[in-house]
């Protein structure tokens, strides 16, 4: 249910042409390691946190912020 | 993989007397059928799995799902109850196994009831002592054989819910009737439930959340960084706090926007509500009108019919029917022979008499006496012709020739009277003026009988106009309006509020729609700024918080969009899917069913409409339509998943409120929805058969949609504390 | 005497009725209003309807002399403008016989004379009407008139098809 989510995201346009998303990527992505690109790994942790591990709004985003630093 | 229940049983609960193996069902994939006429355990069976979800039973006596706590004497089988002696103890236990794809898991509730009395009553709770026992749960492998006690609470409600998550109980439990509740197609907000319910749309709106918190927080390191670091230049802070001051404003507009979406709601039921009375109003004018105008029509009957009536004994007088004269043929006959010989002889009597009065005249004159003529010109001249001599006034002579010419007048002129009484006209009147009456004698028999029948049709017609208004009055009290059946105000002021209603709604469209616009433009313009801070930020902003910013703030807009799409994409498909389900549902049935229509009005939610080929609404429609209706659209929910549904149908469903068009296409279709289904059924019992199994039942036993059936009975002539309820499986 | 004469002679008359069938008209004969019975409009129409009723039943009953009786306005003014009048004089007359005289007789009367054949005529009238309303009496006494419209028109059927 998730990994839908995952997917549907990465499968809008805009998103996906300028972060050059293919299909190919889009049916690899999970919520897992490895992630195929920056932007995947990033909404992956997010949908993590939130959906599947259930964090607080904070957490979720201090998860984040640590991809980028 | 789904959720299948593999096996329920039984320990003295209701009917079900005896040990867990003496009532004990296994089941398997597809569609289970247990067939159970009335008192064999059907409802009973039901009761089991409220017990196991939500501690409750059905009471029968009043209909109300009641908690187990009260309930125990009377769910423990009579028969135990009977056979135990005092201070035993009765289990009573209901037990189910299900199994996803690693576990297979056994769940058991149940409670000991102690007999306190030798002649405890059946019902009597005083006279029983009820232990409750915890909830069991085990759990084994699927491969190995020994089961292990789940002792964690935690855990044994996980292993609970996961049989049939909470939320979607409603829609995998359902009894009877209550088909209709699970969706109700008049709340506008049921199918929405359902839809959240069934499917995940909810995660886009928890990711929608998520993203724009973060990508705020970014925004707001961001400008913390730039602030700090006093690079920023003056237009830098200008055009952030433009952008800021847009960005309170779409907070301000989207709160509208939500009130605009509420009152759209509000008026939205209102309008529908009234659309239903409107409707009936207008139906009911037609009524009316009709009614009216057979109700004069009736009127006019009367009149004539009166009219007919009143004046019946009329036509014993009036000369175009002259009916007094009914039986007189006699009389009349008489009169005519009479009146032609009193001619007759009168004639004669007339004729001698003149003979007479002639004979008596003729030697008054010689034969050449000149005429009267002459006579008066001879007197006139005073001079006679036959003499050749002076005749003067007066004189002798002209006298003489003055009384010739006055005899001769008289003779002449004078009438002669044969009779005293002349009476020939008097009879000639007579028959002239009876006429009328006479010349119709012969016809009176017939007029009576076409007077008869004149008014038979008339009375006739009366009763099938005074039938048309009854039935018409009877079709229109169908439609009702909810008060005052016969108020025609009570018609025009529906009416009347139901264009006010729709004024509002219109109004709250417009005011959405114009919410929406100025949204659009503000988020515009703040794209416009956050494009032009993007270029306006200092050299030395570190490149990771406008990345964070960048990325988050894009992912933010994706999930926003995401939602929507996916959001129209379902409705779509909802509404492909609930066709697909509807025509297989009714495919067995003689009429053609219409077209579901799922549309997403402006506040963004889903409408729901039943129109035929033309797209016209479908009012009207039979039960079983209405039911296949609701099924469809909760199949389709349920289909839209693109897992599937994982839970078991557990339905107490009487067939009859289906109807027998409906019952083929139900069977097939639920299997084909729901990886399991145990459905307990009535309808196919046949006492007389030598499987017990009516048509429809053998029909269904060849049915591959149907993986087993089990078959109920209570073996005859036991008393009621004797009873206990036997099964078999018959596939 | 003319023909007109003589006419005049009998439509002058008033024919009586006897006092004690005076409920009978009220019931059964009333110009205004609605009874529970079938109705005749004007009086007289109930009493030429009884003469030719009694005629059928050959019924002839005589009236009671003194002051029992009751009259009619006079023939002259029974429904005058309709073939009635015409044809009641049409039975009389073919009913001379029995009345007492001879067409032709008649027409070599002197006028006491035809005055007493006046007088026959209105006597055969009363009695023969007497008769009919007799026989309406026992009926309605009985309780055996019907109540329906036709009820006039049953009667009459009924007693001509015996």
């Amino acid at each position: 249910m998730n990994n839908a989510l995952l997917k549907e995201v990465l499968r809008d346009k805009e998103l996906a042409s300028k972060y050059k998303i293919n299909e190919e990527m889009i049916s690899k992505a999970k919520l897992a390691p490895p992630y195929e690109n920056e932007i995947i790994e990033y909404l992956a942790v997010i949908i993590k946190s939130k959906m599947l591990d259930n964090h607080g709004d904070v957490t979720v985003y201090n998860q984040v912020r640590n991809l980028i630093r | 993989m789904a959720n299948i229940i593999n096996q329920i049983s039984f320990q003295n609960f209701y009917n079900y007397f005896g040990s867990f193996d003496k009532n004990q069902y296994e089941f398997s994939e597809g569609v289970n059928i247990v067939v159970a006429d009335n008192g064999a355990g059907k409802s009973k069976f039901f009761n089991g799995f409220l017990w196991i979800f939500y501690d409750e039973v059905l009471d029968s006596d009043t209909k109300t799902r009641k908690n187990i706590k009260n309930q125990a004497v009377k769910i423990c089988s009579d028969k135990a109850k009977n056979e135990a002696s005092v201070n035993d103890f009765i289990e009573c236990n209901v037990a189910l196994e299900f199994s996803d794809k690693r576990f297979r898991y056994r769940i058991s509730k149940g409670f000991r009831l102690k007999k306190l009395k030798s002649d405890s009553s059946l019902t009597e709770s005083a006279d029983w002592q009820v232990f409750f026992k915890e909830l069991e749960v085990s759990k084994r492998d699927i491969q190995l054989l020994v089961y292990h006690e789940v002792y964690d609470s935690d855990e044994q409600k996980r292993i609970l819910n996961s049989l049939i998550q909470p939320n979607l109980r409603e829609y995998s439990l359902f009894q009877g009737e209550e088909v209709d509740k699970l969706i109700d197609f008049n709340q506008a907000d049921s199918i929405n439930r359902a839809v959240k319910s069934l499917t995940d749309i909810n995660k886009y709106d928890e990711l929608e959340k998520i993203t724009k918190y973060v990508a705020t927080r970014a925004e707001g390191e961001l400008n913390e960084i730039i602030k700090s670091s006093n690079a920023a230049s003056l237009n830098y802070t200008k055009k952030l706090e433009e952008k800021e001051s847009k960005k309170n404003s779409l907070e301000s507009e989207l709160e509208k926007l939500v009130s605009y979406e509420n009152s759209y709601s509000l008026y939205k039921s209102e309008v529908d509500k009234l659309e239903n009375l409107n409707e009936n109003a207008e139906g009911r004018k037609e009524f009316d009108d009709k009614i009216k105008e057979e109700t004069s029509k009736l009127k006019e009957l009367k009149e004539e019919y009166d009219r007919l009536v009143e004046k019946l004994n009329e036509r014993f007088f009036d000369g175009n029917f002259g009916w007094i004269a009914i039986g007189c043929e006699n009389e009349v006959k008489n009169f005519r022979e009479k009146l032609n010989s009193y001619r007759e002889i009168r004639t004669l009597k007339k004729a001698s008499k003149l003979n007479d009065h002639s004979n008596h005249q003729i030697n008054l004159l010689p034969p050449d006496s000149p005429d009267s003529v002459t006579l008066q010109t001879m007197l006139d001249r005073e001079h006679c012709y036959v003499c050749d001599r002076e005749a003067k006034k007066d004189s002798e002579s002209w006298k003489h020739i003055n009384s010739l010419l006055n005899r001769k007048d008289s003779s002449q002129n004078k009438p002669i009277q044969v009779f005293n009484n002349d009476l020939n006209d008097f009879f000639g009147d007579i028959q002239l003026g009876a006429q009328p009456y006479v010349g119709r004698i012969i016809g009176i028999e017939e007029s009576i009988i076409r007077t008869r029948e004149k008014e038979q049709s008339l009375l006739d017609k009366i009763t099938k106009v005074k039938e048309k208004i009854n039935n018409l009055k009877e079709e229109r009290s169908h439609l009702i309006i909810g008060g005052d059946e016969d108020n025609l105000s009570d018609a025009r002021q529906i009416m009347a509020q139901y264009r006010g209603a729709l004024t509002r709604l219109q109004k709250a469209e417009e005011d959405i729609i114009k919410s929406r616009t100025r949204i659009d433009g503000l988020n515009e313009g703040i794209r416009k700024d956050e494009n032009e801070l993007s270029r306006m930020r200092p050299q030395d902003t570190p490149k990771e918080y406008e990345f964070h910013f960048e990325i988050s703030s894009d992912l933010r807009d994706a999930a926003q969009r995401t939602k929507i799409r996916v959001f129209d994409e379902m409705i779509l498909k909802l509404e492909k899917m609930a066709n697909q389900h509807f025509q297989n549902l009714i495919k067995h049935n003689d009429l053609s069913g219409g077209i579901l229509k799922f549309e997403k009005n402006p506040i963004g939610t889903i409408d729901f409409k039943y129109i035929d080929e033309k797209g016209n609404e479908v009012t009207g429609a039979s039960e079983g339509f209405q039911r296949m209706k609701v099924l469809a659209v909760l199949m389709a929910i349920i289909s839209v998943n693109p897992n599937g549904y994982l839970y078991p149908l557990l339905a107490d469903a009487p067939l009859s409120a289906f109807g027998k068009g409906f019952i083929l296409g139900f069977f097939e279709e639920t299997e084909k929805v729901f990886p399991q289904s145990i459905i307990l059924l009535k309808d196919l019992y046949d006492k007389e058969s030598d499987n017990k199994l009516n048509k429809l039942g053998n029909e269904l036993l060849k049915n591959k949609s149907v993986s087993s059936i089990y078959l109920n009975q209570i073996p005859e002539n036991l008393k009621q504390i004797e009873v206990y309820t036997e099964h078999i499986k018959i596939k | 005497m003319t023909s007109n004469e003589f006419r005049d002679m009998i439509l002058i008359k008033t024919p009586k009725y006897s006092v004690s069938l005076e409920y009978l008209f009220e019931k059964l004969a009333n110009k205004q209003g609605k009874g529970e019975f079938s109705q005749f409009g004007p009086l007289y129409e109930l009493y030429v309807y009884a003469f030719f009723l009694g005629l059928k039943i050959g019924s002839r009953i005589e009236l009671a002399s003194g002051s029992n009786a009751k009259k009619f306005v006079e023939i002259a003014g029974w429904k005058s403008s309709s073939p009635l009048i015409d044809f009641l004089l049409l039975t009389i007359f073919s009913r001379s016989d029995e009345i007492g005289f001879d067409w032709n007789e008649l027409e070599d009367m002197e006028e006491k004379d035809l005055a007493e054949v006046v007088r026959k005529i209105i006597t055969f009238i009363e009695e023969y009407a007497y008769g009919g309303l007799d026989y309406i009496k026992n009926k309605f006494d009985n309780g055996q008139l019907d109540n329906s419209q036709y009820l006039f028109v049953d009667l009459i059927s009924e007693v001509v098809n015996q």
